[in-house]
Formats: structure tokens, C-alpha cells, sequence
């Protein structure tokens, strides 16, 4: 994961190129119309598992992964509190939940040596109320599963991903917080569609706040906080993982602030998009409705392109009601070149790149502008003179502002999402 | 007793000459494509009307003081040039003026780059192509000056 980061990276800076010299581009596969709609509503908490078994940990069991390869599915791991040295590895039992008594005194550590807190590549496995730090790629890892739900984690300082699923549907991250990540303090890719919701979250000294890479259709990040990164929330288009573009996400109600972080760490993704708080970046059909978002030092809320094999142009998204102020460049922007359909409609805003996006005339699609201040800050990063800050010794959590699950002792295990809406 | 001309007299001697209708058009093509290009450089910093005001009227006000054709078009292009090397001095300017705000931190960490150094180059290596035309404009072929010079 990290190398594909930055191969990307050395991609994007042909974007400057194809800008410049009106070069020949494979341009993006295009259909008419949108495959799924973009928002995925929230929906009731499934039902309870009747019966079950509670594995205790430590009480029971020396290490979660020993509790966790004595449970059946819809059985409950119940990790007391400690700092559990491990790599937990959920492989084939599905439906299981693992849950720590105490959010923030829970803790996995990778000691900077293990790769990951807890890996899953079963369906419907619940990961709750614990943290995970000093990892060397994620803290929480979904990878190819249907079904898969995160709630009140804590990841931190973990090298690449906080809180990561990828090629999964049917999830939800609620009540979470990531911080000192180089990559993404949430993480949602490769899933079309993904019947997944972000919401409630906190996510804070990241390279980038929100990462969804192909990740689209029944996909919403809502009612979060993306502050102090190097970026806020980035869904964007690679060819680095299945089926691009980036095509349909909801980002609804969310407060996105001073994402200029210079000492957030990061492998180079972050600093390419610098000081942005809304960027699509080589998507289509999204919304992004009725945010806050203030205090870039760039643009407040972006379209631009991206290249990796083939060039993704913006098209076709909607900035509807949001609250842009305090942006260094223009609070609205789109990048040359665009594919056309970006509008930004109701939104409370100032300037903007290029003129006329907050209504007025508009004599241009995009602004090369704005795709030479991300390409610049790409080329700055790529010869490693870009600032960057240290994620093994990036700030802890607020820990007395973090809830943690209420009856934790108690509660009975749930299923992940519920599949029939 | 006057010992310089008046304000109105120094600034109406553009209107003792009038030019043809090409000559008025290239200026005004240099006034309003150099405004727009003025106005584009100066939206980071909100001056995106007022730049095409005062660049489009200064220019066009200038130009066509010029007496012939040839110095208009040298005065565009010499217009034209500044603009470009003035481009990197823009764009890097949002870092100066907001080198306060909260993480941020040294504002040089955003400057002194090889990426900065690139910007610079690449946009003063493009002004000095309408700069040069312009300089050949008026002063004559480069080639017989240099002969004369160097006495080949």
C-alpha cells in the first residue's frame, strides 16, 4: 500500500504535463448516466444475536487472537483492560464481535514492528470500542468482506492507514477517531457500490483526513470532523485498484477545519493536496452537500483531475449548501481539465477559481490554476523537500474528549449493518 | 509662471496622434487579453476585478500613446512578459500572506523547493520569448548589431 501511493504520485505529476502540452490522454471510460445513487441513508441498528458466547480476555484467554480462534460465529470477544502486543488475524470466523471494555485503556500495540492491530477477512465481524497504535500499515483492517462495522476505535500513529476497509460493502465506522496516520485516518476504497456510512467521526493530524479511493454508490461520510491534517476529505480516482473512477459519494454535514497541518505526517499523498478541505479528485457524481468547511490555505472545496494509467477528469458533481469561508485561494475551485457537470449551487461561499462558480458568469470549466498548485505541491513532495511530521511521535489523543461505548460489559453482540435497506 | 506642463497636458498628448484601425485594435486585443491574464493572477488574493481594471486601462492607455505600430506591439509584448515573470511571484505570494495561519509553520518550508525553483524558471524562460521579440522589434535585427560589434 504504501508503493502504490507513490506510484500514483509520479503519475500525477503528468498531469502538469498533459495541462501544458495538450498531450494525447486516454480519457476516462465514461457511461451515460450514474450506476447507483450516492447517498446511503442511515439505517436501524440490526437485531441482537441471541446466542452467544463471551470469550474473556484476559480473564479467559492470554491474547485476543487465542479468544478469538476459541469463538464461533455471533460469539463475543470481550478484551479487558491492557496493552495487548499482538496482530489479531479474523480469518474465518464470521460474525464474530470483538469488543474492549474501556475505549481508551484497550490498547493493541504494534511495538513499530507488526503490520497490523486487527485484520479481517471475514464477513459481518464487529470491531468495538478499543485502540490500536504504533502499527506499521493499519490500525483496523476490512479486507474483501460483506458486512463490516467499526465503532468507538481509537487509531493513532499507526504508519500508513487508521481505520481501513477496502473491497468490502455493507459497513459503517461510527464514534471513531484517527490521528498521526502518513495516509488516511479513514479509509474506504475499492467498493461500487459500497452501502457504507462514515458518521460521527474525528479524524485529526493525518496526511489526509478521509481517503476513498473507486469508492462509490450508496456511500456516505456525514456529521464528522476532519481537522488539522494535511487535507480533509478526499475521495479520488486510481488505477491502482479496481474499476475507476470514483463515481457517487455522499459528504454531508461535516465540519472540515484548518486542514493545513504542515507537520502531519505523511509518504506524500498528503502534501499533494495541501491546504484543501473538499477535494475531489478525479471523481464523478458526488455530493457534497451542506458542509462546513474554513481555513485552507488553498481552497476550501475542490474539483480536480487525476492521472495514473488513464487521466480522470472531474465531471458531473454537485457542491450544494455548503458554508466555505477563510480559504487562502479561492473557498470554490475546479481544475483544468474537467469533464464537465461540476456545479456548486446554494452555497454561502467567497471566491473562486475560476470565476462565476458562485454564480455570476462563468467564461471556463476549470482553472489550470488550480491543478498547478496541487501539481506543485506533488513535485515538492516528491523530491522530499515538502514539510512533513513524524507519525511515531504525532500527538496522542485527546483521550478525556473520546466516549467510549456505553454497557460495553454488557451489551449484547450485533450483527454489522443492516442488508435490507 | 508654469515651469511644467499641467496634469491634463501631460496626460492628452495620447490624443495628438490617432492610429489606424489595426493599430487601435491590437491595442485594445493587448488591453483586454492582458487585463484577463492580470485578472486571473490576482484572484488568490480577491484583486480579480480591480487587476483587469487597472491593467486593461494602464495598458491600453499606454500602448496607444505609443506613435507607431511597432512600438505598440513592442509595448504589449514587453506587457505581456512581465505579466509571466510576475506569474511564480503570485502564486507564491498565498504562502507569504498566510504564513500565520495555525500549522502553517516557516513559511520557507513551502518556498525553497526545486518544485518553486522549476515554477520560477519555467514562467521567466516564457517571458523572455515575448521580451526578446519585443527588444527586436525596436531595436533592429540582433545579427548585423552583433557583427558591428564584435567587428566581423
Amino acid at each position: 500500500m504504501t508503493f502504490r501511493r507513490r506510484d500514483v504520485l509520479k503519475a500525477v505529476g503528468a498531469v502538469g504535463a498533459v495541462g501544458a502540452g495538450g498531450t494525447a490522454v486516454a480519457a476516462q471510460s465514461r457511461g451515460d448516466g450514474q450506476a447507483y445513487p450516492a447517498p446511503q441513508p442511515p439505517r436501524e441498528a440490526p437485531p441482537a444475536y441471541e446466542d452467544y458466547t463471551v470469550h474473556r480476555v484476559p480473564e479467559q484467554y492470554d491474547t485476543i487472537q487465542a479468544a478469538v480462534e476459541a469463538a464461533e460465529p455471533e460469539d463475543l470477544v470481550l478484551v479487558g483492560p491492557g496493552v495487548y502486543n499482538e496482530n489479531v488475524q479474523v480469518l474465518d470466523t464470521p460474525r464474530l464481535t470483538i469488543r474492549g471494555t474501556d475505549r481508551s485503556k484497550v490498547i493493541l500495540d504494534g511495538e513499530f514492528e507488526r503490520t497490523d492491530g486487527v485484520t479481517v477477512t471475514s464477513d459481518d465481524v464487529v470491531l468495538e470500542n478499543m485502540t490500536a497504535r504504533h502499527y506499521r500499515r493499519n490500525g483496523f483492517f476490512w479486507s474483501s468482506v460483506t458486512g463490516w462495522r467499526g465503532e468507538y476505535l481509537t487509531a493513532y500513529n499507526n504508519q500508513v492507514y487508521g481505520i481501513y476497509n477496502i473491497d468490502s460493502s455493507h459497513g459503517k465506522y461510527a464514534n471513531c477517531y484517527a490521528s498521526g496516520h502518513t495516509d488516511s485516518g479513514f479509509y474506504i476504497g475499492q467498493c461500487k457500490p459500497c452501502y457504507a456510512r462514515i458518521e460521527n467521526v474525528r479524524s485529526e493530524n493525518n496526511a489526509i483526513g478521509y481517503s476513498g479511493t473507486n469508492a462509490g454508490g450508496y456511500l456516505t461520510v456525514a456529521d464528522s470532523v476532519w481537522r488539522y491534517n494535511m487535507a480533509g476529505i478526499v475521495p479520488n480516482s486510481l488505477d491502482s485498484e479496481a474499476d475507476p473512477p470514483q463515481d457517487a459519494a455522499r459528504i454531508e454535514n461535516n465540519l472540515v477545519e484548518s486542514n493545513n497541518n504542515a507537520g502531519a505526517p505523511d509518504l506524500g499523498f498528503g502534501y499533494a493536496t495541501y491546504g484543501v478541505g473538499i477535494n475531489v479528485a478525479g471523481g464523478i457524481n458526488n455530493e457534497v452537500f451542506d458542509n462546513t468547511v474554513r481555513d485552507h490555505l488553498n481552497f476550501g472545496l475542490a474539483a480536480v483531475p487525476m492521472i495514473d494509467d488513464n487521466l480522470y477528469a472531474p465531471r458531473n458533481n454537485l457542491f450544494r449548501g455548503n458554508t466555505v469561508s477563510d480559504s487562502g485561494r479561492a473557498d470554490l475551485a475546479v481544475g483544468a481539465p474537467q469533464d464537465g457537470g461540476n456545479r456548486f449551487v446554494d452555497n454561502d461561499a467567497g471566491r473562486s477559481r475560476p470565476a462565476g462558480l458562485n454564480g455570476g458568469n462563468r467564461l471556463v470549466g476549470g482553472d489550470p490554476w488550480v491543478t498547478t498548485v496541487l501539481l506543485e505541491q506533488y513535485t515538492q513532495s516528491e523530491r522530499g523537500t515538502a514539510p512533513y511530521g513524524d507519525w511515531q511521535s504525532a500527538p496522542e489523543p485527546p483521550w478525556d474528549e473520546l466516549e467510549s461505548m456505553p454497557e460495553a460489559e454488557t451489551a449484547p453482540p450485533r450483527g454489522t449493518v443492516r442488508r435490507e435497506n | 509662471m508654469a515651469t511644467a506642463d499641467s496634469l491634463t497636458d501631460r496626460l492628452t498628448p495620447v490624443f495628438d496622434h490617432s492610429h489606424d484601425t489595426v493599430t487601435t485594435a491590437i491595442v485594445l486585443g493587448f488591453a483586454t487579453v492582458l487585463g484577463l491574464y492580470a485578472s486571473w493572477l490576482a484572484a488568490d488574493v480577491g484583486a480579480r476585478f480591480s487587476a483587469f481594471l487597472v491593467t486593461a486601462v494602464a495598458l491600453a492607455y499606454l500602448l496607444y500613446a505609443q506613435t507607431t505600430r511597432r512600438t505598440v506591439v513592442a509595448g504589449g509584448l514587453y506587457s505581456l512578459a512581465a505579466l509571466l515573470a510576475a506569474t511564480p511571484v503570485l502564486y507564491e505570494l498565498v504562502f507569504l500572506l498566510n504564513s500565520g495561519r495555525p500549522g502553517v509553520g516557516p513559511v520557507l518550508e513551502h518556498y525553497l523547493s526545486l518544485a518553486d525553483v522549476i515554477l520560477f524558471v519555467i514562467f521567466w524562460v516564457l517571458a523572455a520569448v515575448p521580451a526578446l521579440v519585443a527588444y527586436r522589434l525596436t531595436t533592429g535585427p540582433f545579427v548585423p548589431r552583433l557583427r558591428s560589434r564584435f567587428g566581423a
